[in-house]
């Protein structure tokens, strides 16, 4: 079931002249985790902020075509109810930090008061994300001193608190070391399991091809490429639409290219892996299988290891073994 | 995770100073009352006493340094503005003469009525920043937020306090970024005005779009939706005695005011 909708929209900037999204349309299905990629100016934080309803509700000028959320155009909307449905983490950390409370455990407990959520139920679930966030040690200090990376995760775990139905996150580990990155991925890869609807915007494209289910690739305003992760991003034409391939994919190609093409193209380096270590093992054994006729001892010895049966083990079919003598 | 401090919330927040930890209210009732009655006083004995009554209150609620550090730049700056003015303006007409500072007398009665004048003024500015010193501006929201005022109002005023820190943050980024460019922004008065004007404009733009963008943030944090707030950070509210020490101080006021104007007609 669709949860957001667009239909031929189209969007323009007050004082603009060149739409900032021309005629997009697609389907985000409910619980499903979507990977918005493509180039700088390409319209994929404008795409956010009219899944959000910022657009045109914040956001002034002209929208045409339709963005139905839940059923609602988004332009019924109202605006305060909307973010009790989608949360919203955006690229700058500075300036999601509310500046009115001097803790950060207040700072992320601000939208359940705002909820109106009862007290015990607050402290427990703002507790609980400090933990999954690895922000405990900072929860006494003041949310306005702290760093970029730290900033980002509280803002993170300000919204992930509030335990919004879909999830949309721009760039939310733009400020952080690889562990951090990682964490914030788990912790995303846990909301899609507890069913949520997510929609991220990033450039690590190896973590994109790891987590993400569907894959939209924005260019100049529109949607360039869009479906399953795996068939976006091992496909080479996606280069050509200002995005990028994930170094498994891309590894994939070369062995394509150098005459020794692996079984399908990898997304992800478990894949990759698994895939190499395919090609070796029917290398190995075609290799094995030449000596084998070659020579009257390999031949006794690759019957030895391709029959089903030995002395010393006993029968083997279908990766099951079966004892030479049935025990006394 | 420090439960010690997560569990806090679950109790009104003290920190276990008598004057601190009274209600915002009722500290903002005794600090204006006595402020308005040094006015109504306008007696330069009553009104130096609450002078030093509020050294020892700041004293006593652990902000004793921090108040005697602006308070008396208030007094020495005040004080003697108004001596230096209303001696300026004394006339020769019976009057007592003090002392002669090369040719310039000096008149009993003016510096009585400068006295008079300064203790007032005195009086009431070190009542407010008493109450400003040993009360958090977030405690005075909450306490107004109980009396039914809007968040949006707590918010536009407590967020405007750090918005001060954070454009004073920028403008010395901005100013780094200029010396890095070989703009001289150091030397004197003159060249630091030189260097400053140009920093006014993407200060003001980042300070504009840095606001959309907080807008933006309290959106997503549920801010504007209508629903009843919860305070995980909650103040006792004002006690039985609370209550009868305000009324007290406020019957005080009432009466010095009468007494005021009683003595008023009688002359």
């Amino acid at each position: 079931m669709a949860f957001i909708e667009l239909k031929n929209a189209t969007y323009k900037y007050p004082y603009t002249k060149e739409p900032a999204l021309k005629d997009v349309s697609y389907s985000f299905e409910k619980g499903k985790f979507y990977g918005i990629i493509g180039e700088n100016g390409g319209g994929k934080t404008t795409l956010c902020n009219l899944m959000r309803g910022l657009i045109p509700h914040f956001y002034l000028g002209k929208l045409t075509g339709e963005a139905i959320i839940d059923g609602v155009d988004v332009r019924e909307w109202d605006t305060a109810e909307i973010s009790a449905q989608i949360g919203y983490v955006f690229q700058n950390p500075f300036t999601q930090i509310s500046g009115i409370k001097e803790t950060v455990f207040e700072e992320v407990a601000m939208g359940l008061e705002n909820l109106g959520v009862p007290k015990d139920e607050i402290l427990d679930r703002v507790c609980q994300v400090c933990r999954q966030l690895k922000i405990e040690d900072l929860i006494k200090n003041n949310p306005n001193e702290l760093s970029g990376g730290q900033r980002q995760r509280v803002a993170f775990a300000s919204i992930i608190v509030m335990d919004p139905e879909t999830l949309i996150i721009d760039e939310p580990t733009s400020q952080l070391d690889p562990e951090g990155t990682e964490d914030v991925f788990e912790i995303i890869h846990t909301l899609k399991g507890r069913g949520k609807t997510l929609v991220l915007v990033e450039h690590k494209i190896d973590l994109i091809a790891e987590y993400c289910d569907e894959i939209l690739v924005m260019q100049h305003g529109s949607i360039a490429a869009s479906g399953p992760t795996k068939k976006i991003l091992s496909d080479l034409s996606v280069l050509d639409k200002g995005a990028m391939l994930p170094g498994a994919a891309i590894f994939g190609h070369e062995m394509q290219r150098a005459g020794k093409p692996l079984r399908e193209i990898p997304i992800t380096v478990d894949e990759a892996a698994a895939l190499v270590a395919e090609r070796g093992k029917a290398e190995w054994q075609s290799r094995l299988k030449t000596r084998a006729l070659a020579t009257p001892t390999g031949l006794r010895r690759w019957r030895t290891l391709t029959s089903p049966y030995s002395p010393a083990s006993g029968w083997r079919l279908w990766g099951r073994t079966a004892p030479a003598r049935p025990p006394a | 995770m420090d439960m010690q401090f997560v569990n806090s919330f679950k109790s009104y927040q003290k920190v276990g100073n008598f004057w601190c930890d009274l209600y915002p209210l009722t500290k903002m009732i005794i600090c204006f009352s006595v402020g308005l009655s040094t006015i109504v006083v306008a007696d330069w004995r009553y009104g130096f006493a609450w002078c030093l009554f509020y050294f020892l209150f700041a004293a006593l609620a652990g902000c004793g340094k921090k108040f005697a550090k602006v308070f008396l730049v208030l007094f020495v700056v005040i004080g003697l503005f108004l001596t230096v003015i209303r001696q300026i303006g004394a006339r020769d007409v019976n009057t007592t003469v003090m002392f002669s500072l090369f040719g310039w007398k000096w008149h009993l009665e003016s510096f009585v009525i400068a006295m008079n004048i300064n203790s007032y003024m005195l009086g009431f500015a070190g009542a407010v920043l008493l109450f400003f010193n040993t009360t958090a501006m977030r405690d005075i929201m909450y306490s107004f937020e109980m009396l039914g005022v809007s968040h949006e109002t707590s918010f536009i005023m407590l967020s405007s306090m750090q918005n001060i820190i954070d454009l004073r943050k920028t403008s010395v980024t901005i100013l780094e970024s200029q010396k890095s460019r070989g703009i001289e922004t150091d030397g004197n008065v003159f060249l630091r005005i030189k260097a400053f004007f140009p920093t006014i404009g993407p200060l003001m733009l980042g300070a504009f779009s840095s606001t959309e963008e907080k807008s933006i943030a309290m959106d997503a944090r549920a801010f504007s939706v209508d629903r009843k707030h919860t305070y995980i950070r909650e103040l006792e509210p004002m006690t039985g005695k609370e209550k009868l020490l305000s009324a007290a101080f406020v019957v005080a006021l009432v009466a010095l005011l009468a007494a005021r104007i009683l003595l008023s007609i009688l002359k």
